[in-house]
């Protein structure tokens, strides 16, 4: 077990980031197009924990950023912005809105604030929907078409890649640290005098950047954005999922869960015939009840992420059960 | 013009009817309960083909289909409730609302998966309509009428059991304070699970009446649970007659908002009636400070 | 010891991922690849369509196959079909898939215009022969792909032989329009508002309406003030279904209603209510055009009923063009195929078909009308089964 060390773990990270760099040139544009899909999910799993985990606010509304990014990179594109810019300016606009945003959700907690943020996506989708002018309303938007799929594929793992790096930076630094506290004990925190409403407003900025650059890369690729897709139930949902699978609140959490749930899903699709949306069902509600800290965890493998590191420095799911107060 | 705008209201305070009905059952599990219940909507949705069901085979009127199918539906709900939610009813805060998002949704797939594969019809709805009144040049549908009324005498009967009989005094003693309720020897988990099964039975028989007036589809469950959680919220939490009046201003308001600026906003209506209360008062119209 | 199983699962499991399929040795069987709404959205419209698939390969197989000249024998059809989810960027995953690792020789479109915006992009990269059925957007065919026919015309010619038959009679003078705000009805309702303007109808108000809305009351109060004579419903079955209950409930009785789609799931919630209503049919039961002999023993294998699904015909006459593609060409080669898809006239199940320089086909719906509970097409006169009731019998 003495392999088990942090530097081998970089070692193995760096080989991962060879290999699939150098992916394009033996793989089919299917694969690409799958690795192009996970990492965008990858992304959005880490941005949202920033928020669902460091701060211990379940925003259940995160790909509202990821619908804003897609909306705006694709009008963006349709009026011959380049690239570049067309996505600098739509992390902008999405990381005003969720600034903006911020100042009235915050000020509840818990289920309210999940259920709240939940709502904001149908409202999205409905404004989506309507300001036709704007969004081509419920047929959606096209791009400029092109088969953009080995460029956007490398820049999803740039994002990807850059998202791993940000949440572990945020989780060991003083930022994080008033996150977390934030987490455990709103009240606490304040009165130890830590800034608890720029610290959520910022967060939920900072976790609002990478989802909206995901959903430019996103709509860059797949040339067309529409309502569903954008601020679907699945987009919303999955990303949520793939966290707490992996073990919210940890930097390496929503990364294997994203890998895992990517690989499960096109499994079940693929070779399971019928029912494989009843087998992905079954398989959340058998997290839900026996690994709500996710697979991370779990008794077996919550010691190899301690000793790599990649621990927490305030347990989130305590093991004993606390007496209600 | 007048008429027409009254037409309106009246159409809104009909239609707040059903959504009242609706979302009864859930200000029940989720008021006592305090879990944020996903699959609530699934659970009307099977009461509706349920209903259907029974109206195809049996021909019964459908308001007696909606009191028949309550058994049933609170064993169906009891058993949910054992089996998927007391496990994790004992644990704190951010691990239940994890643990009961992960499990309600994974739920409410499953339910919708299976009953999408082995219900034969893609839509279904049942063909029954009373005839329409005619008041003072208004139109009033005799139906929606019909279920009002009964959405009334259950809200009156419900909060009466609440307040008279032992085990609706145990409700609210679980719902003001658990901790205090246990020690005073209510056997919680019981209760908890009846009251369930109460809420999730209310939601099919919401349901059978659902279907009598709106097609159904296997996969209208999260956008329904959605809307009435916003009505449930409105009306304040642990307030049943809170719900009720909820979801006729809901009702109200979707309907003006269609009337004055278009159909195409009305399904915005109830996430800005939810985000501007939880924002003014987050207790609702009717709850208590909590 | 379970960290090393967890590993070779892994390694396991993306090998497995990432080897093809059922890789196509030479030429044994004609391949063909499709996804399918299994879920999302768009399940109520073509969820069990894999089985129609599969019911068409195997009605062929018992006859040997398809016929190929290059090959001096008959080839066994099978399909790969995945779920899609009524999302694009999975279907475009899949579509990948299907040319990449399944190594297709004919791809088959998924439902709607969005999805099939974005299989196509696929085909047209591979350049692999792509049979769109129901992909009635302009948008789709103002891309120059050389790569793609599909089924139907445009969804803007939709309804033309209903405006006809209202122009030849003469006797409605006004019409209103309810939308749903999905891309079909949307696109269904442009054409059709211009049709209306030609041939001299008033339109009174159009009101685009989203697709979940439950109620219309509103709506219904006002088109009561306005009273036309025909209020024409663009929309999917729910929608509609919702609509016409809550008119009746209202008592809003314009001379005519017209709901596009208003097949078998729209008759059973609505009972008497959906006396007379008029909508588009591909194909109703009677109809004297095109050999439906197929039709009938292609959703009978199937177990699927037409009017649960209406866009059923649509595959089978996709199958048809298919077939006579393949005989045509002679071969599986890709070019060749191609050529012989877009240069081809057949008679169909429903009707003559042939494409157009940008892909899409000539197939259109005929006005039908529901009288007794069964469906009569009223136009032309060469296809009709029923004569035109006009005006309905108002409900009190």
């Amino acid at each position: 077990m003495s392999w088990i060390q942090r530097k081998n773990l970089f070692l193995i990270a760096i080989l991962c980031l060879c290999v699939l760099a150098a992916l394009p040139l033996p793989a089919s544009s299917y694969v690409l197009m799958w690795v192009f899909l996970m990492a965008v999910y990858l992304t959005l799993a880490l941005s949202y924990d920033i928020v669902g985990g460091f701060l211990g606010y379940m925003n259940l509304g995160h790909s509202t950023s990821f619908g804003l990014g897609a909306y705006s990179t694709a009008i963006l594109l349709n009026h011959d912005f380049g690239l570049a810019l067309a996505l600098f300016l739509a992390i902008v606009f999405t990381a005003a809105f969720a600034a903006i945003v911020s100042y009235p959700f915050f000020r509840l907690r818990g289920a309210y604030f999940a259920l709240a943020t939940f709502g904001l996506i149908s409202l999205m989708e409905v404004f989506a929907t309507n300001l036709q002018h704007v969004t081509g309303g419920s047929g959606g938007i096209s791009t400029p078409p092109g088969d953009h799929m080995v460029p956007a594929y490398y820049l999803s793992l740039v994002a990807a890649s850059g998202t791993v790096i940000l949440s572990h930076l945020l989780g060991r630094s003083r930022f994080g640290l008033a996150l977390l506290s934030i987490r455990e004990d709103e009240e606490v925190a304040r009165s130890f005098g830590v800034p608890t409403f720029s610290c959520k407003s910022l967060s939920l900025v900072i976790s609002s950047v990478p989802a909206g650059l995901a959903g430019g890369i996103y709509v860059w690729n797949v040339t067309y954005i529409s309502p569903p897709a954008a601020f679907g139930l699945e987009i919303a949902l999955s990303p949520v999922v793939m966290a707490m699978l992996g073990g919210t609140g940890i930097t390496l959490g929503p990364l294997v869960g994203a890998v895992f749930i990517t690989l499960i899903q096109e499994l079940l699709w693929i070779k399971v015939a019928y029912f494989h949306v009843t087998i992905y069902g079954v398989l959340l509600v058998l997290l839900g009840l026996f690994m709500p800290g996710g697979i991370l965890r779990t008794r077996w493998l919550w010691p190899v992420v301690q000793r790599l590191g990649f621990g927490e420095k305030i347990d989130y799911f305590k093991k004993q059960e606390i007496l209600q107060r | 013009m007048a008429s027409q705008f009254l037409q309106v209201v009246v159409g809104g305070i009909l239609l707040g009817g059903i959504y009242g009905f609706a979302a009864f059952g859930l200000s029940i599990t989720f008021g006592v309960l305090n879990i944020l219940n996903l699959a609530h909507g699934d659970f009307l949705m099977l009461g509706s083909l349920v209903g259907y069901s029974i109206f195809l085979s049996f021909g019964i009127n459908p308001f007696i289909i909606a009191i028949i199918i309550i058994p049933l539906f609170v064993v169906i709900g009891v058993g949910f409730y054992l089996l998927l939610l007391k496990p994790i009813s004992g644990k704190p805060p951010n691990q239940l609302l994890v643990a009961s998002v992960l499990i309600t949704l994974g739920a409410s797939i499953v339910i919708e998966d299976l009953t999408s594969f082995f219900w034969a019809h893609p839509i279904t709805g049942i063909d029954y309509s009373l005839p329409s009144l005619e008041l003072y040049g208004l139109v009033i549908s005799e139906t929606r009428l019909f279920i009002l009324l009964v959405l009334l005498i259950l809200a009156v009967s419900i909060q009466l059991y609440l307040q008279k009989t032992y085990m609706g005094k145990s409700i609210r003693a679980i719902t003001q304070c658990r901790g205090g309720a246990k020690l005073i020897g209510i056997p919680i988990s019981r209760i908890s699970a009846l009251t369930f099964g109460l809420g999730v039975a209310i939601a099919a028989s919401a349901g059978v009446f659902y279907i009598t007036l709106f097609t159904v589809t296997p996969v209208i469950g999260i956008p329904l649970t959605v809307k009435y959680m916003c009505i449930v919220v409105l009306g304040g939490l642990g307030s049943l007659t809170g719900s009720v009046i909820g979801g006729i201003v809901l009702g109200i308001a979707e309907s003006l908002t269609a009337y004055w600026f278009g159909a195409a906003w009305s399904p915005a209506v109830s996430f800005i009636v939810l985000i501007s209360i939880l924002i003014i008062k987050p207790e609702g119209l009717l709850g208590r400070q909590r | 010891m379970r960290k090393t199983f967890f590993t070779f699962f892994m390694c396991l499991s993306a090998a497995l991922l990432l080897v093809p399929g059922s890789a196509n040795s030479a030429t044994e069987y004609i391949h063909i690849g499709a996804t399918v709404s299994q879920t999302g959205r768009f399940s109520t419209e073509i969820g069990p369509f894999k089985r129609l698939m599969n019911a068409w390969a195997d009605l062929v197989n018992t006859q040997g196959g398809i016929m190929l000249k290059e090959h001096n024998r008959r080839l066994p059809v099978k399909f790969t079909v995945y779920d899609d989810k009524s999302d694009e960027a999975t279907v475009k995953k899949f579509y990948e898939r299907l040319v990449t690792v399944d190594k297709v020789h004919l791809l088959l479109g998924p439902y709607s215009s969005p999805l099939t915006f974005a299989a196509s992009t696929a085909a047209e990269n591979h350049k692999v022969p792509f049979i769109g059925t129901t992909a009635n957007s302009p948008k789709i065919y103002e891309r120059g792909f050389k790569w793609i026919v599909t089924v139907i015309d445009l969804g803007s010619r939709y309804t033309y032989r209903y405006w006809d038959m209202l122009k030849d009679e003469g006797k409605a003078k006004s019409a209103s329009f309810v939308v749903e705000d999905t891309i079909h009805p949307l696109g269904v309702f442009d054409g059709s508002r211009k049709f209306a303007e030609e041939i001299g109808l008033e339109v009174l108000s159009s009101d685009i309406i989203p697709a979940r809305t439950r109620d219309f009351t509103p709506v219904i109060a006002k088109l009561k003030k306005k009273d036309p004579d025909i209020i024409f419903v663009s929309s999917n079955i729910p929608f509609a279904v919702n609509f016409i209950k809550q008119a009746r409930e209202m008592k809003c009785n314009p001379r005519e209603y017209h709901c596009i789609h208003h097949s078998g799931v729209f008759l059973k919630p609505l009972g008497k209510s959906a006396e007379s209503i008029i909508g588009q049919s591909y194909w109703v039961e009677g109809m004297r055009v095109g050999d439906v002999s197929l039709i009938h023993d292609v959703l009978r294998k199937a177990e699927i009923s037409e009017p649960m699904y209406p866009w059923s015909p649509v595959w089978v006459a996709a199958f048809q063009i298919i077939q006579a593609g393949i005989q045509k060409a002679g071969t599986l080669n890709n070019t060749v195929l191609m050529d012989a898809l877009k240069n081809l006239t057949i008679e169909t199940v429903l009707g003559r078909v042939y494409f157009h320089e940008t892909g899409y086909g000539s197939i259109n719906t005929y006005p039908s009308q529901i009288q007794n509970g069964s469906y009569r097409v009223l136009y032309p006169p060469e296809a009709a089964t029923g004569k035109h009731i006009y005006p309905r019998a108002a409900w009190d």
